[in-house]
């Protein structure tokens, strides 16, 4: 953790100022990971629609700083509005998303996440407004008054690194609670839970609501990292990346969403570079780790370590 | 205080309960038994609200609830033991007593503050454990507890929810001998303090607690009554050994 909040310090000092954008790449999709985990490692609930927040977040910046430019309002380019109407806007989203498909189970939960998703993401290409299919490019990026300038790469990465922080002692705080255990309850036996006394439905349901908030202040980092929007960010896929991200590092445990972000990215850009058909040697891999990896890696590092006491 | 009348529930061409009426009355155990596949354990996931019957009522303190939702139930003081043990495994002892005092100690909208250090929980937790002997295991995961054990846990949780009415499915069932004994042992303790429906197959168990006891065949109550007059019953001894047997 310490090491990635030295990075654009290295990356200015070699030189290499893409080394500051990769790794803040990296912090906004941990945030993305860690609300999903929430609802996915924690609760069982394994939605395949998780990108929609990060697509709601990533509007919200676009449409305002475009309004603010080209309209001249200038109150639509503040980063505090933005973050708020992001809130808002996930929250409903999710609020609706979760209420009508929190009353399903197992495929039928991820094929209705999933089919929101797509309505989303067909919303958002339909509109021509706002670029429709081919996205909306950002001239500007948040403001945030004078306090904090975006326009910066490394103003941008330690704004990511302090949510990252924010949101992984929030979520620490979170599955230790009483709201916590009931929702890691109703995961591992939710009948029990019904029949003990729980009203499991609402807790899921607010559970859902804040793994969709959080996704949707990721979103609107996102923006402000690529500079760019456009419905991809909500495509199907993304919101499969967000799921292999969460079970390749680790699902329910603190940091395996973290984990997981850094390496699936540092295996993109990696694999990526060897051949353009990357896809053909991480598929294997991600197989490798679902049979082998109990726990992906943070559970590999664990059994590591316990290996490596033993020996001691 | 828990009042059974003309309940019905068929699952395809099969009719597991057939009519079915009786009466809890309050502060007693009331025994329920009958051979296999009488309907023992369909009556019981009706009572605690699993399934829902095709016609006929329950009423429970003079509340109508054949369709009442799961939780509800728990929260009008309704609690109940499985029996195929339905503890969280992964949870020590005492995670899982805490939960179910939890489930009764107002809403769980609360996202900070650790709940396994908080001591509401963790004090009203332990004195369940003590009531079914399992203190001295409290810190245990559940999953390294013996079979025995597990069902004292079952008894803790429920009564951790603090039930007017405890329904219990078969709670010596897969016990040895001296595990059977020393639940008994915890549920005479418990006779008096609250009503308790007892499902069992132990005739030793359920005689030796019940003060009444309605014997199902096919799902239909052939009688109700003391345990002195069920065991001379001529019906009942048809029932469960069968005609030729008797005669002999």
């Amino acid at each position: 953790m310490l090491g990635l909040a030295a990075v654009p310090l290295i990356a200015d000092v070699i030189d290499e100022p893409f080394y500051t954008v990769m790794f803040s790449r990296m912090l906004i999709l941990s945030i993305g990971a860690i609300s999903l985990n929430l609802i996915l490692g924690f609760g069982g609930m394994v939605s395949f629609g998780h990108a929609v927040y990060m697509g709601i977040g990533s509007y919200v910046v676009g449409i305002g700083t475009f309004h603010a430019i080209e309209d001249g309002i200038s109150w639509m380019g503040n980063g505090l509005i933005h973050l708020t109407i992001a809130v808002v806007f996930s929250a409903l989203t999710a609020l609706f998303i979760g209420s009508i498909s929190l009353r399903t189970r197992g495929v039928y939960f991820i094929m209705i996440t999933l089919a929101f998703a797509q309505m989303f993401y067909f919303i958002a290409v339909g509109n021509d407004n706002y670029g429709g299919d081919d996205g909306l490019s950002l001239y500007t990026r948040s403001k945030f008054y004078n306090i904090l300038d975006l326009s910066n790469d490394n103003s941008l990465y330690y704004l990511n690194f302090t949510l990252l922080i924010v949101f992984l002692y929030f979520s620490h705080r979170l599955i230790n609670s009483r709201f916590g255990i009931l929702i890691r309850g109703a995961k591992s036996n939710e009948k029990r839970m019904e029949n003990i006394g729980f009203p499991v439905y609402r807790y899921r349901l607010v559970a859902f609501v804040i793994a969709g908030v959080i996704c949707g202040i990721a979103g609107v980092l996102s923006a402000n990292q690529t500079d760019f929007v456009s419905p991809a960010v909500m495509h199907w896929t993304r919101s499969g990346d967000l799921i292999i991200m969460v079970v390749l590092g680790g699902m329910g445990t603190l940091f395996g969403p973290v984990i997981g972000a850094v390496a699936f990215l540092f295996l993109e850009e990696f694999l990526s570079g060897i051949t353009e058909f990357w896809q053909i040697i991480f598929g294997p891999m991600l197989v490798l780790i679902a049979i082998f990896g109990n726990g992906g890696i943070d559970g590999i590092l664990v059994r590591l370590d316990k290996w490596w006491q033993i020996k001691k | 205080m828990l009042i059974v009348d003309s309940l019905v529930k068929s699952f395809g061409g099969l009719l597991a309960i057939d009519n079915l009426s009786f009466q809890v009355k309050e502060g007693i155990i009331h025994g329920v038994i009958g051979p296999n596949g009488a309907g023992k354990t369909t009556l019981i996931n009706q009572l605690s609200g699993e399934i829902k019957p095709d016609s006929g009522t329950i009423l429970f303190d003079e509340i109508n609830i054949t369709c009442m939702n799961v939780h509800l139930r728990s929260a009008i003081g309704l609690a109940r033991s499985f029996q195929i043990t339905n503890i969280f495994l992964d949870l020590t002892a005492h995670d899982n007593v805490a939960l179910a005092v939890q489930a009764h100690a107002g809403h769980s909208f609360k996202f900070w503050k650790d709940a396994r250090k908080d001591h509401k929980l963790r004090i009203h937790a332990l004195e369940y454990l003590k009531q079914v002997g399992l203190e001295k295991r409290a810190d245990f995961l559940a999953g390294q507890l013996s079979h025995g054990e597990h069902r004292q846990l079952e008894i803790a949780m429920a009564l951790a929810t603090r039930p007017k009415l405890l329904l219990l499915d078969e709670p010596t069932a897969g016990m040895g001998p001296k595990e059977s004994s020393a639940m008994v042992e915890i549920l005479k303790k418990l006779k008096g303090k609250l009503t308790i429906l007892l499902i069992e197959h132990d005739m030793d168990v359920v005689f030796s607690l019940a003060d009444k006891i309605t014997v199902l065949v096919n799902g239909r109550n052939i009688i109700t009554d003391k345990p002195e007059a069920i065991r001379n019953n001529h019906e009942v001894k048809v029932a469960y050994l069968g005609e030729e047997n008797i005669d002999a």
